[in-house]
């Protein structure tokens, strides 16, 4: 008896012995052999795939996501209201976006995605800063400065300077758009300084954007620092120019000129998701069919450039028959469909390879031209800068120039004259041809320039054609001036303002 | 059962003299009075002495009694003994006796140490074999509903696989797992293997609804157990072989109410006075009323034909004539012997869905043997499954621009307008209107062609497999071992068709849908295995002859080990050749998110754990019971400083009527009166492994050529998680009155559920979307009750039985991490996995907030005045949406109540099942939809013409005297358009969800069946035939609804496995009814 007492206690004791002897071995199995983590993401691998991203938002198209409805994870409903594009017959008419009745869910996936990308760009910044290399760093901040002013020219005041701290801030407040916008003025300054350092080795790969050219780097920071500038024209500078921030950007570089575009090309191909961005939504699929559905040219635009006799407008749309055919905005009944309307032209969906644009160079002329119409550059006339600006434009659709010698002789020569000699309307003369330029390419700063200018940049009328939706519940007699808070913001975070206040820009 | 109860029987007559000398020697034959059987293995016993002996397999016994003997007591687990006079060539019929049935034991470790019921502390029911097999269940989880108090299974489909969701108790866990554990025999199972047990393999089915089981099951037990027992040899040496064969045939039923006035057209073209006409190739469904003149079909094709009918709604018979009679064609065959079980099963389904079709093998052998102090016991089975489906989750990818909604089979089935002939499609390869560029639909694929052509076809294989050995040192010392190991290899092909497209269709229709594409393939395996190692000392001891002590200490120790791999490529040229290497272009690799509570893809995973547990017994005179437990976990998932987790329990049982058997009065009142109580905390690790680090992934698109590019995740963990713990309170009393002829039982639990892990919706300006934390604590309560009335009455020879079963079950959250909204899951994961996406369909989500039941509904509604009335503009009449969600309404079911009355006489019986579930509410996710395709009985409620909405307000300019507006009542203001204006309208009504919010009361019969088992007299002529039934069911019969709910049956839910509840889409197939039968043959 006392000898099988004895056994089981050996027994128990040889269980309990191999079992928690190896406990700790066998319990160290939690280290994910699967993901990345942050103790092995570097900088550099995030980065490309951050500026692809800053260009698929500037075009309103996103990977996965290509639904071009309201209310998706784009802007691409700007294209609609700012008359560049409309809807085609065959679709039955997105009540909310033609009556403009913005709600709380139109926004979640815009919010998102500008943060997602900011939050990989601020992680670009982080770990290269960790290791040491600012150039990289500097790189990102410039990116980050595009879209933390995007975001506040849609929503207003927006977190900024306690985002990405989660540790610290689960609900971060909103600062103001106006202190965004200055602190984007320092970090673009900061990010001037930065790109002082040597760039490491890597850099000339990494930067899918600029090849490592790091003088560019410099001049974007400065055109996006014009573009902070300029919209706030009509406000904080209206009466004073902003001259010690003009001084350094001319002292670094200056901005953008003729042939200088931002974009970012890491190796698109004419395969199945390899496609540059708005070529894979707006042009063909790999198989060789019409990519988009539902994009089709405004009534209101193309009857604003056959007016003028503009030749971009095959460009900015593809022929059906001999001509560009439109779509009225808003209209339930009447319009063509899709096969009968222009889909999106040559001139913007060149090819599935094509590099996918941050920030074409004709856009950052303009914001040249517009700042020597406000007297804050003075390196050239106002027309000169303007003509060249649009012989940008046409250089980059891939327009002859010759085609374009009636337009750029006569119209413009002749619509300059009958402008009024006051800055306004110079300024409005200019942003009118920006606007024509900017179609498909960037209708937030198109939006944004509307805004600004009291409508003024795009005439209420063009034609037998209006610029406003045709739609009888139209519930107002502009277009929006800013987008809600999402409705994810509301939910998740007690902070968000319930209120909305007018873009601090706004006159 | 009886197999089982037989070697009990045996066991119990260990330390039983079982002869005598000077005897004399008695014969007879034990039956059943229910169905004139005979009775193996009761007992036999002279009166007044410990001679005894058993019946055999025939029911026959000889025994020697002495000379004085005078009565022979007869008795058996499950039936009331009898008391006879000692005579020879005696025959006994034996009642069943329905409280001595629940006596049985159950099954209370892992290994299987059984125990009386009067020695537990907390609710534990059995059900037996007897039936589950009466139910005709084609799995476990039918044969669960409706049956037990406190379990609440939903169906979530009625597709091939019919998986249900299992909750018992409601919920311990927000986000995190609120599935039973299934143990089957003894070895811990993942809970989807219950549908591929074949139900005759069952001997019996425990279900522990209490997370006190967890002191010694360990976290999983923490929402209670189902045991499974599989059937073990028969203790005789005769062979027994059982043949049973069942067919179930399934039949849609309880579609949403559809409106069948109205033909195709969305106001492409108006009339003079602008009212929509016809378009013959549209799906949404806003045309003219059905007039039955005769009009074109979908449009005129190249060949200059094209098809036309009469405009009327005789077609609309074809949209429930696509849905096949589906089939449950199952056979069986086991063979038992003195210490063996075999069986061979195969069941062959096919579904409503056309062409699904999924085949189910399995092989169980079960055996054990005994050396003296040493026992082994062994088995292993073996399940095969084969299925092939339509992959419905290919058709929110299907075209480059995914403008289109296509929504599912059932949607393009019933977006198909009524006069059009659907069923003439069904040859989408040969017939001209039928093929791709061709069909009448412009924005609707054909569901014949969905159905052809996108598909997933896989094979799982399933072994499980343990060994448990025993030696006993002495009666009071046992050590036991046991090594089980389940293993799945499960394989799966997604395959779409290539889309080619005609010319004429190409320059002709709507490029959305008539736009080649390659074919696609996505080829995946997974593979997983678990691995258990227990062992345990055990032992009993009597200390006086009153009191005694039970102990038991062991430990276990778990590796997890699983393996996904899926490759795929949407480039695929050769046509129809589906295999990833035949492609252009890069292939897709899919990579895993951070999601912690879905499975990882191309990830290897691995977990490990251990426990420590023991238990410490004290009885007094078999009516009074005490037990302590206590268990300590170390869980690979949690970082090491918080990995050891400790949690402690006891339960008490009091049997009143035998301590006091002066309250007893076993025909005219009480005849049973047990207490109970118990109090036991649990510790569980509620997500995945490798959840302690943000991580980062691979974007789409990404790499281009030697380009990586990254991206970080949407999810922030805590690094310093704790389990969640469950502190469970129970009290319960199981009473019985007139020979237990009517019993009671009711428990009345209380669960406070602390250190909840979330997954928290934060800021996207945080970096994060959400952070995983302890973040919430809530209770969850009730009491359920089961009453028995057995036989409720007699008429003459017939008896009429019935259960009913009672749980009310609440809870409440009492703290969120920050006080704020916790959002559990609703339409936004919807849209993030691609099963809802039409363009304005409503935000709905599952929500925990302070001081209300987990969950509330949270959802978009209509501006309202502060009376409630829906505001509408002055001119339009529309009515918009409001700019904040609402919260409304609960997603549990607050009462679930069954009833089973049973009719027997003889051999035969016929019984019924009716439940009813309320107090909670569904959102029908097809319902926007549905009024977006114009096919919904809503949509057409005004008949299309101008209304006044209804109920509603304007706002009448002028103020009330306290600065408020004034809103007056709207009698006379039109909606502006009445047709698609309205109704595909986002804010007028697709996008406001409360539009398709509906309370989720339901009635149901849930079973009708009927069993007759051939007398033995007929029988008995073919020799060796021991036993012949056959039985009828019908399920899902009847279902009674509110008015309220337009979308028939709320029980489908769109997740089987998440815990958001009461989300319905139109991604799923039509709820079903069933017809069946079986028969069954024993040799």
């Amino acid at each position: 008896m006392k000898s099988i007492y004895k056994s089981s206690l050996f027994i128990a004791a040889f269980f309990t012995v191999i079992s928690f002897a190896g406990c700790d071995k066998f319990l160290d199995v939690n280290t994910d052999p699967n993901r990345a983590t942050d103790a092995n993401m570097t900088a550099d691998l995030i980065f490309p795939n951050a500026a692809v991203e800053v260009a698929a938002l500037q075009a309103n198209t996103y990977w996965s996501t290509t639904t071009s409805n309201f209310a998706s994870s784009n802007l691409i409903h700007l294209n609609r209201w700012m008359g560049y594009w409309g809807w085609p017959g065959d679709y039955s008419v997105d009540q909310e976006e033609t009556s403009y009745s913005i709600n709380f869910s139109s926004s979640d996936g815009i919010w998102s995605r500008y943060y997602n990308t900011l939050f990989d760009l601020h992680q670009v910044e982080v770990k290269a800063t960790a290791s040491g290399d600012s150039v990289l760093a500097a790189s990102s901040i410039i990116l980050s400065a595009k879209l933390w002013q995007e975001l506040v020219d849609v929503f207003g005041d927006i977190p900024y300077s306690q985002s990405f701290q989660s540790e610290l801030y689960q609900n971060p407040t909103y600062d103001k758009g106006a202190d965004v916008y200055a602190a984007l003025q320092t970090n673009l300054d900061h990010a001037i300084v930065l790109f002082g350092g040597s760039a490491k080795k890597s850099f000339a790969t990494t930067d899918i954007v600029f090849k490592g050219d790091i003088s560019k780097w410099k001049k974007f920071a400065n055109t996006l620092k014009l573009r902070i500038l300029l919209r706030q024209a009509e406000t904080t500078y209206k009466s004073t120019a902003p001259t010690a921030e003009l001084a350094k950007i001319a002292a670094n570089g200056g901005v953008f000129g003729a042939g200088e575009s931002v974009s970012v090309n890491p190796g698109f191909s004419n395969s199945l998701g390899k496609q540059s961005p708005f070529y894979a939504v707006y042009g063909k699929t790999a198989a060789g069919d019409d990519a988009s559905s539902t994009a089709r040219a405004n009534n209101f635009f193309v009857t604003l450039l056959t007016n003028n006799n503009d030749p971009r407008l095959s460009y900015f749309f593809r022929l059906v028959g001999a001509k560009v055919v439109g779509t009225t905005y808003g209209l339930a009944a009447g319009n063509p469909k899709g096969a009968d309307c222009s889909n999106i032209g040559s001139g913007l969906a060149k090819d599935p390879a094509q590099a996918a644009w941050i920030l074409p160079s004709f856009e950052s002329m303009f914001f040249h031209a517009e700042a020597v119409t406000r007297g804050w550059m003075t390196d050239q006339s106002v027309i000169t800068a303007d003509t060249l600006a649009i012989k940008e434009s046409f250089a980059w659709l891939g327009c002859p120039e010759s085609d374009g010698i009636d337009y750029l002789s006569k119209t413009v020569t002749d619509l300059w004259a009958n402008t009024g000699a006051d800055v306004t309307s110079q300024v409005n003369f200019i942003l009118n041809q920006k606007y024509i330029s900017l179609c498909g390419v960037d209708a937030l700063e198109a939006w944004s320039d509307y805004r600004k200018m009291n409508q003024a940049t795009v005439p209420a009328e063009a034609g037998d054609y209006t610029l406003l939706s045709v739609n009888p519940a139209r519930g107002s007699n502009t277009i929006p001036l800013r987008m809600l808070y999402p409705q994810s913001e509301y939910t998740a975070n007690p902070n968000t303002p319930t209120t909305a206040t007018k873009i601090f820009w706004l006159p | 059962m009886r197999k089982l109860t037989f070697l009990l029987a045996c066991l119990i007559l260990v330390g039983v003299g079982l002869v005598n000398a000077q005897s004399r020697s008695i014969t007879g034959n034990v039956f059943s009075a229910d169905d004139g059987q005979p009775v193996i293995g009761a007992t036999v016993m002279v009166k007044g002495t410990t001679i005894g002996t058993i019946t055999d397999t025939d029911g026959k016994f000889k025994i020697n009694v002495p000379a004085n003997a005078k009565n022979l007591l007869i008795s058996f687990v499950g039936m009331k003994t009898v008391d006879v006079v000692a005579v020879n060539n005696i025959s006994i019929k034996l009642e069943s006796d329905s409280k001595q049935m629940d006596e049985v034991v159950v099954v209370a470790t892992p290994f299987g140490i059984k125990k009386q019921k009067n020695e537990i502390g907390y609710a534990a029911t059995t059900i037996t074999n007897k039936f589950i097999t009466q139910a005709n269940a084609t799995n476990v989880q039918q044969a669960l509903n409706g049956k037990v108090s406190g379990v609440n299974v939903t169906t979530t489909n009625s597709g091939v696989f019919e998986n249900a969701k299992i909750n018992i108790r409601g919920i311990r866990s927000l986000t995190g797992n609120n599935q039973p554990m299934l143990v089957v025999d003894g070895s811990p199972v993942n809970l989807g293997y219950l549908s591929s047990i074949p139900p005759d393999d069952i001997d019996d089915i425990t279900v522990l609804k209490s997370a006190a089981s967890a002191a010694v099951y360990g976290p999983d037990a923490v929402n209670g157990v189902i045991m499974v027992t599989t059937k073990k040899g028969s203790g005789t040496d005769k062979l027994k072989v059982t043949l049973s064969s069942s067919l179930q045939v399934t039949k849609v039923a309880f579609f949403p109410k559809y409106q069948k006035e109205f033909g195709a057209g969305a106001g492409e073209t108006l009339d003079k006075w602008g009212n929509y006409l016809y378009v013959p190739y549209e799906n949404q469904q806003y045309g003219p009323r059905f007039d039955g003149s005769t009009q074109q079909i979908g449009l005129v094709l190249s060949d200059g034909s094209s098809q036309s009918g009469p405009y009327t709604n005789a077609h609309y018979s074809d949209k429930v004539k696509f849905w096949n009679s589906g089939s449950t064609f199952q056979n069986s065959i086991s063979l038992s012997g003195k210490d063996f079980f075999f069986s061979l099963s195969n069941a062959d389904i096919k579904g409503v869905m056309p062409n699904d079709k999924n085949q189910r093998t399995a092989l169980r052998f079960n055996a054990g043997k005994t050396y003296g102090k040493f026992s082994i016991n062994y088995n292993i089975d073996y399940t095969h499954q084969d299925w092939d489906v339509v992959n419905e989750s290919a058709l929110p990818s299907l075209f480059a621009s995914s403008s289109s909604y296509n929504g599912s089979v059932f949607f393009a089935v019933m977006q198909t307008a009524s006069n059009v002939p659907l069923l003439q499609y069904k040859d989408w390869q040969n017939n001209k209107f039928a093929q791709y560029s061709n069909y009448q639909n412009d924005f609707g694929l054909s569901p014949y062609w969905i159905v052809g052509n996108l598909r997933q076809k896989g094979t799982q294989h399933d072994i499980i497999g343990n060994v448990n050995a025993t030696y006993k040192f002495a009666n009071w010392l046992q050590l036991d071992a046991k090594l089980s190991s389940n293993m799945s290899f499960q394989s799966w092909k997604n395959t779409t068709a290539p889309i080619v497209v005609s010319d004429w269709a190409h320059a002709n229709r709507n490029p959305t849908q008539y736009t080649s594409t390659l074919g696609k393939v996505l080829d995946g395996m997974y593979q997983y295995q678990r691995i258990n190692f227990d062992y345990y000392l055990s032992g009993e001891k009597k200390i006086t002859d009153d009191f005694g002590i039970k102990y038991l200490a062991g430990g276990t120790m778990r590796r997890n080990e699983a393996k996904d791999i899926e490759l795929g490529g949407s480039n695929l040229v050769v046509p129809y050749l589906y295999n990833i290497s035949v492609r252009s272009g890069d292939a897709s690799v899919s990579s895993s998110s951070n999601n912690n509570f879905v499975q990882l893809a191309n990830a290897n995973i691995t977990s490990s754990s251990l426990g420590a547990y023991a238990t410490l017994g004290f009885n007094y005179k078999k009516w009074a019971f005490v037990e302590l437990t206590g268990r300590n976990d170390w869980d690979s998932r949690l970082m090491a400083s918080n990995r050891s987790f400790f949690y402690p329990g006891a339960n008490a049982s009091l049997v009143v009527s035998d301590a006091l058997p002066s309250i007893k009065n076993e025909e005219q009142g009480l005849s049973f009166l047990k207490l109970r109580g118990s109090v036991t905390k649990s510790g569980n690790v509620n997500f995945n492994p490798y959840a302690l680090s943000a991580t980062y992934s691979p974007s789409s698109g990404f790499p281009y050529g030697s380009n990586a590019g990254f991206t970080a995740n949407a999810t922030i963990p805590n690094k310093d998680l704790k389990p969640e713990f469950v502190t469970t309170t129970e009290a319960g009393f199981e009473v019985g009155f007139f020979n237990n002829r009517v019993n009671f039982e009711s428990t009345y639990f209380f669960q406070k559920c602390t250190n909840q892990i979330l997954s928290v919706s934060q800021s996207d300006a945080t970096g994060y979307p959400y952070a995983l934390a302890n973040a919430a604590d809530f209770n969850n309560y009730g009491v359920e009750m089961d009453l028995n009335l057995n036989p409720l009455v007699k008429i003459g020879r017939g008896r009429i039985s019935l259960k009913l079963n009672a749980t009310y079950n609440n809870n409440k959250v009492t703290r969120t991490l920050n006080n704020t909204t916790v959002v559990i899951g609703g339409t936004d994961n919807f849209a993030a996995s691609g099963l809802q996406q039409s363009g304005s369909s409503p935000t709905v989500s599952n929500v925990a907030i302070v001081g209300q039941p987990a969950f509330m509904f949270q959802m978009t509604d209509y501006a309202r005045d502060p009376q409630g009335h829906v505001i509408v503009n002055k001119t339009t009449g529309y009515p918009s949406e409001s700019s904040s969600t609402v919260t409304l309404g609960r997603t549990l079911p607050l009462w679930v109540l069954g009833f089973t009355p049973t009719y027997s006489i003889d051999n035969f019986s016929f019984s019924m099942t009716w439940d009813f579930k309320g107090g909670h509410y569904f959102y029908a996710g097809m319902g926007s939809d549905e009024d977006f395709a114009g096919i919904s009985a809503r949509s057409a409620e005004y008949g299309r013409n101008r209304f006044v909405f209804p109920n509603s307000v304007y706002d009448s300019g002028e103020k009330n005297s306290d600065g408020s507006i004034k809103y007056v009542a709207n009698t006379n203001i039109l909606v502006k358009d009445g047709n698609a204006g309205f109704w595909t309208g986002g804010t007028t009504n697709t996008q406001i969800a409360t539009n398709y919010f509906a309370s989720a009361a339901a009635w149901r019969l849930r079973e009708v069946n009927i069993t007759y088992t051939l007398p033995a007299k007929l029988i008995h002529q073919v020799k060796g035939l021991e036993r012949v039934t056959v039985s009828a069911v019908g399920k899902n019969l009847l279902l009674f609804v509110p008015k309220s709910n337009q979308w028939g049956d709320p029980e489908f839910n769109y997740s089987s496995t998440g815990n958001t509840s009461g989300i319905s889409s139109s991604f799923q197939t039509p709820a079903s009814r069933y017809f069946g039968g079986t028969l069954t043959v024993q040799f």
